[in-house]
């Protein structure tokens, strides 16, 4: 038994492990499959990546939305790419001597020069520049030194003027600027350079006056003064933070200069010595450094989109052709030299025989392509970068039908989309395949668990340790398990989907290192996932077949707990226990209440939910204890019945509750118990009388033939003496054989119960005259005096006639046995109290020395002789007879005297008889003495 | 004389009723089971049958059934089984007359005879006198003051013979002791007496072949005493 068991544990288990396994290869085929989907692009700064539509229906590759998308972005990033090659090539090929004007390259969108100084540089400089950012270093001086940086003539009095206020101020564009102030008020049409002359003449001469005010005024300031008079001109018109300083008690000014690494091309300067004055100098600074930081950045594209869509690294052919206004023109592309050649429409005619192609004329915003496309966006990409892009550029695009170049986004879409897109339908089933396995080899597992025990015709259910837990942890578990696979799931999502990112994420980098991780880890997920699921649905399978979840579960637990304490207190030995700890409770929870709600007497909803609440449980507590009496009193009143005789009667414990349902129970036991005692006494009593009625039979024939011989042996007349006598005795032994039967059947059926009375209004006084006019004969014999006194002539009682002179006849029968001869029998008639009591008193022939309960016992008589006639019976018999009809029979002795008394209730009249009668005719034919 | 078939399975029995009844000079004739008595009631000329109901092959009753669907002779049962329910079954299937073992051999004889008499030679008689009161084999002449039970006469004293009278030609009322006493004296009864219940007892001692039994005289206990209609 234990190794089959074992053996079957083992094949489980082996099972079980090959459906992990199809989940784990389901999930890594999926893994796999998604794995090849993302193709993954390096971009500049962020990684980008194509996802190809597994389920795409198109019949090719080059149809799908992914490739018009690769091919879209493609053409933006050429569209840029071609501009940075302009800014960093020389006929195709990358030039470090290139120059760059700093002024014109920031505005190189704009066609206003804003600043009137510029620096040229050579490219590579910039961009070596570029890569280690631009550096700056604090440079400290006097307010002085800081005015007259640029020009030590800063503080002539040219450049100080009065304002309305007349007080002296600081511009070095003054002057020109009011010239062109009084010069925009002339009237129209007058001729300016005339008038500029007059008004130059008036102007300085009136400008001469001023300045010898200003003079004057100028003269009155130190120099310090001035200074500080230019020094507040020249730093709110800087384009650059300044700050004062207090070094060792003179003030100095700080400003951040740029650290100029490279000088310029041609005339090697550095921007401090270009510019004329501090203003010119912070643009010019601010400038480079924009210059630097564009480049830097340009460079950085330019390095990579080249490198990207160099003849080697990608199957899309580009060629742009740049023409300005003046036709002169430069070609970009990454096709050969050959091609700078061709003419336009040769060009158009290699481009339209590519797979797909795309040809585009800025001049006339028309786009020739077999890509889908749409010509706004082309035009949007173009004119981002239209001071880069003459009127008459052509671009030309295209992609031929064969990727000659196989590590391009465009090969890799295709071999995806040609080894999983157009299999999808495989490797679907596949999966489908792989989980229809695990499906039914858990179905399998799951229906299979337990063993079927056909004796018992139940399962019988090994529970492991595991099975054992309580509920409510499997549930955490379950909860936990969920959390945990749904994290795994998308890190394992978030790996799948990020490819070969170099994330600062520790996983993701590890999944992006090694390929073949992916894959492994997804068959081991599968395997967990499957794992951990079947180990729980298979210990809630065990649980539910075995229907312990509720016994297994803390809630039980705690249930059982509480339920044992309040049992132990309800169904404690001790009354007071019982009574006295619940009820104390009550009062407590009362009290407790009426605090309660004495504190919270202010706020109106609470109180009310606090009298609620007494009011509630008071009368739970009144209904518990009212349905509690009203079962105790059921009980009491089943126990009255089965007291009475209804020993049938039988409570319903299912209705009642608690203790009174244990004692419900008790009680129908006993009463059955009862039942099943009166049913076999009943029964028994039966069988003895069928037994002794039965005997009786089969004695009677025999007895019949000895009576009959005897009688002929008499008939004989034999003179014989000892003979004759022998026939005497055998006769009147026969006789009382024959009265010891019929006696004894009667007997046994009386007390068995198995006679039919036949109940009647009789009158006892005639019955009792009949029965004495029957006896006279023998009572004369016996010279037996009859006294028959009687206060009523008529005692009606309801009786079986022919069983009421049965017991008459008994008694009158003993009566002529055992009495003295020449002696006077008494017997009495009285109605009392609605009695009827006769009492025959006769004196005894020989001393009673019995008791008088034997006397009514069978087979008991008042002489032990057991010689005279008669079996015994007769006044068993009729006290039998007497309880038998609803009547006493009653025995006493006083010396020699016995008396007799029979007791019947009186019928009062007819009007009652008849009713009596009713009530006999319901039960009367079949009541029986039980 | 009669021809007379006894039947019981116990052959002493059927022995005996065979040594008194041959003594009053019946023919006898014995069978032991139900089968051999109709067997011989079909070869002889029966006029009476004692038959026993416990036999094997064929018990009593049923014999009793089979006789009467061809033959009314006078059928006396003899049974061991001596409840009434017995007897009244017992009658009830045809049979004329019901006696309990052990039975009083004498009894037997007596009853043989009122049977057959009823049978042979009292069936025939005109009964149509007003002054001739029958009740089965009683027969009260008023005529001739005669009492006779299956043609036997019958002596009476003047009351029991008022008594019987009364008691004849009220057929089935039953009669108490004061209601006999005031239409026998002619006086009205003063307490209740047991005069009328001796005299009652006499007469059943002459007509009756059993007084324990009464076939005619029957005492309804606590109430009086009557004579079914028959």
């Amino acid at each position: 038994m234990e190794k089959k068991r074992r053996k079957k544990g083992a094949n489980r288990l082996t099972l079980g492990i090959v459906q992990h396994v199809f989940m784990a290869l389901a999930a890594f085929i999926v893994i796999i499959v998604f794995r090849d989907s993302i193709i993954r692009v390096d971009n500049y700064q962020n990684d980008s990546f194509y996802r190809v539509d597994l389920f795409d229906d198109s019949p090719a590759f080059e149809e799908t939305e992914v490739y018009n998308e690769m091919f879209y972005n493609s053409v933006s990033d050429l569209v840029t790419l071609v501009v940075l090659r302009n800014q960093f090539e020389t006929d195709g090929v990358y030039d470090g001597n290139k120059l760059i004007d700093i002024t014109a390259f920031v505005n190189r969108r704009e066609y206003t020069s804003s600043c009137p100084v510029t620096a040229v540089y050579y490219l590579d400089d910039l961009v070596k520049w570029g890569k280690t950012d631009a550096e700056m270093f604090l440079y400290r001086m006097s307010k002085k030194d800081f005015v007259n940086y640029f020009n030590d003539n800063l503080l002539d009095i040219g450049h100080f003027y009065l304002d309305i206020d007349g007080s002296l101020r600081y511009s070095w564009e003054e002057i020109e600027d009011r010239t062109q102030m009084e010069l925009s008020k002339l009237p129209e049409g007058t001729d300016a350079s005339q008038y500029e002359e007059d008004f130059l003449d008036t102007y300085l001469e009136d400008q001469f006056n001023q300045l010898q005010e200003v003079y004057g005024n100028y003269q009155q300031y130190n120099e310090a003064q001035l200074v500080n008079l230019a020094f507040s001109y020249i730093a709110s018109h800087m384009d650059k933070p300044i700050s004062l300083v207090d070094v060792d008690g003179e003030e100095r000014v700080e400003v951040q200069m740029l650290q100029e690494k490279y000088m310029t091309a041609d005339t090697k300067l550095s921007p401090r010595d270009i510019a004329h004055n501090w203003i010119e100098y912070c643009q010019l600074e601010n400038n480079i450094i924009e210059v630097l930081d564009s480049l830097k950045q340009n460079y950085e594209i330019y390095e990579q989109k080249i490198r990207t869509y160099s003849p080697q690294n990608t199957n899309l052919q580009y060629m742009f052709r740049l023409q300005g206004e003046n036709g002169e023109g430069t070609s970009c592309t990454n096709l050969s030299e050959t091609f700078l050649a061709l003419e336009e429409n040769e060009i158009d005619y290699y481009f339209q025989n590519l797979g797909k192609y795309l040809i585009y004329s800025v001049r006339d915003i028309i786009c020739e392509s077999n890509v889908w496309i749409r010509d706004e966006d082309l035009y949007n990409m173009v004119d981002t970068y239209s001071y880069a892009y003459p009127d008459d550029t052509v671009i030309w695009i295209g992609v031929p039908e064969r990727y000659s170049i196989e590590n391009d986004i465009f090969a890799a879409g295709k071999r995806t989309f040609d080894r999983i897109v157009l299999h999808i339908r495989d490797y679907t089933m596949a999966v489908i395949c792989c989980f229809t396995v695990w499906l039914a080899i858990g179905i399998y597992l799951t229906f299979s668990i337990g063993r079927y025990d056909v004796r018992s015709g139940k399962y019988r259910i090994h529970l492991n340790w595991f099975d054992r837990i309580y509920f409510e942890f499997l549930l955490l578990l379950i909860a936990g398990l969920f959390l945990i696979g749904r994290i795994g799931l998308q890190i394992l999502l978030t790996a799948v989907a990020n490819g070969n990112y170099q994330g600062n994420n520790w996983l993701i980098r590890f999944f992006s290192q090694f390929e073949w991780s992916l894959g492994v880890t997804g068959f081991l997920y599968g395997f967990l996932v499957s794992l951990s699921f079947c180990t729980v649905w298979y210990s809630l399978v065990r649980r539910i077949r075995c229907w312990n979840i509720w016994r297994d579960s803390l809630l039980h637990r705690l249930y059982v707990k509480i339920y044992r304490g309040a049992s132990m207190v309800l169904y404690h030995k001790s009354a007071a226990v019982r009574t006295l700890i619940p009820y104390n409770c009550f009062l407590l929870v009362n009290l407790l209440s009426i605090a309660a709600a004495y504190l919270v007497r202010r706020n109106p909803v609470q109180l009310a939910c606090v009298i609620i609440g007494i009011i509630i449980l008071d009368a739970v507590m009144g209904v518990y204890l009212f349905r509690n009496n009203v079962e105790f009193v059921e009980i009491v009143e089943a126990i009255k019945k089965i007291r009475l005789g209804e020993v049938s009667y039988q409570l319903e414990p299912e209705k009642l509750h608690g203790e009174n349902q244990e004692i419900a129970e008790d009680l129908n036991h006993i009463g059955e118990g009862i039942r099943n005692a009166v049913a076999t006494s009943v029964k028994d009593e039966r069988l003895k009388s069928d037994l002794i009625t039965n005997v009786s039979h089969d004695i009677k024939t025999p007895l019949t033939s000895i009576i009959n011989y005897v009688d002929l042996l008499k008939r004989e007349n034999i003179q014989q003496e000892p003979v004759k006598t022998y026939i005497e005795i055998l006769d009147s032994k026969t006789q009382r054989l024959k009265q010891l039967t019929d006696d004894l059947v009667e007997a046994s059926k009386i007390s068995s119960g198995n006679i039919v009375l036949e109940k009647e209004r009789l009158n006892l006084t005639e019955l009792l005259n009949q029965s004495i006019g029957e006896f006279s004969e023998k009572f004369e014999e016996l010279h037996l005096q009859i006294v028959f006194e009687q206060n009523s002539r008529e005692a009606f009682i309801y009786a079986d006639s022919r069983r009421m002179w049965r017991v008459v006849e008994n008694l009158f029968n003993n009566v002529c046995k055992y009495t003295m001869p020449d002696t006077r029998v008494y017997i009495e008639l009285q109605k009392e109290n609605h009695m009827v009591e006769v009492t025959i008193k006769n004196i005894s022939k020989q001393q009673l020395n019995i008791k008088v309960d034997d006397l009514t016992e069978r087979f008991i008589r008042g002489d032990e002789s057991r010689t005279t006639e008669g079996s015994g019976l007769g006044l068993s018999i009729a006290k039998s007879l007497m309880e038998a009809q609803g009547g006493s029979f009653r025995i006493d002795l006083d010396g020699d005297l016995f008396k007799v008394t029979l007791q019947f209730p009186e019928m009062e009249d007819d009007g009652e008889g008849s009713r009596e009668d009713m009530k006999g005719k319901k039960a009367p034919e079949s009541e029986r003495k039980s | 004389m009669a021809n007379i078939l006894v039947c019981d399975d116990d052959r002493e029995i059927v022995d005996a009723i065979e040594i008194y009844l041959s003594q009053e000079g019946y023919q006898i004739y014995k069978a032991y089971d139900g089968e051999q008595a109709i067997e011989i009631l079909k070869k002889e000329d029966i006029h009476l049958l004692i038959m026993d109901i416990m036999m094997p092959r064929l018990d009593g009753i049923r014999a009793t059934l089979q006789i009467r669907k061809s033959s009314a002779i006078p059928i006396i049962i003899l049974s061991a089984k001596s409840e009434d329910s017995d007897k009244i079954l017992g009658l009830n299937i045809g049979a004329d007359d019901y006696i309990a073992k052990p039975f009083n051999p004498l009894e037997l004889v007596a009853r043989v005879k009122s049977n057959l008499r009823r049978y042979t030679s009292l069936g025939s008689m005109n009964p149509d006198s007003r002054l001739i009161h029958r009740v089965g084999g009683l027969v009260i002449n008023e005529e001739n003051k005669e009492v006779t039970v299956d043609g036997e006469p019958v002596k009476m004293t003047p009351i029991e013979y008022s008594i019987l009278l009364l008691l004849m030609k009220n057929q089935g009322k039953v009669f108490s002791i004061n209601e006999i006493y005031e239409n026998i004296w002619n006086e009205e009864a003063i307490g209740a007496d047991n005069t009328v219940a001796v005299h009652i007892r006499h007469i059943r001692e002459k007509i009756e072949i059993n007084p324990r039994e009464p076939r005619y005289l029957k005492v309804v206990w606590g109430v009086g005493y009557k004579i079914d209609k028959q």
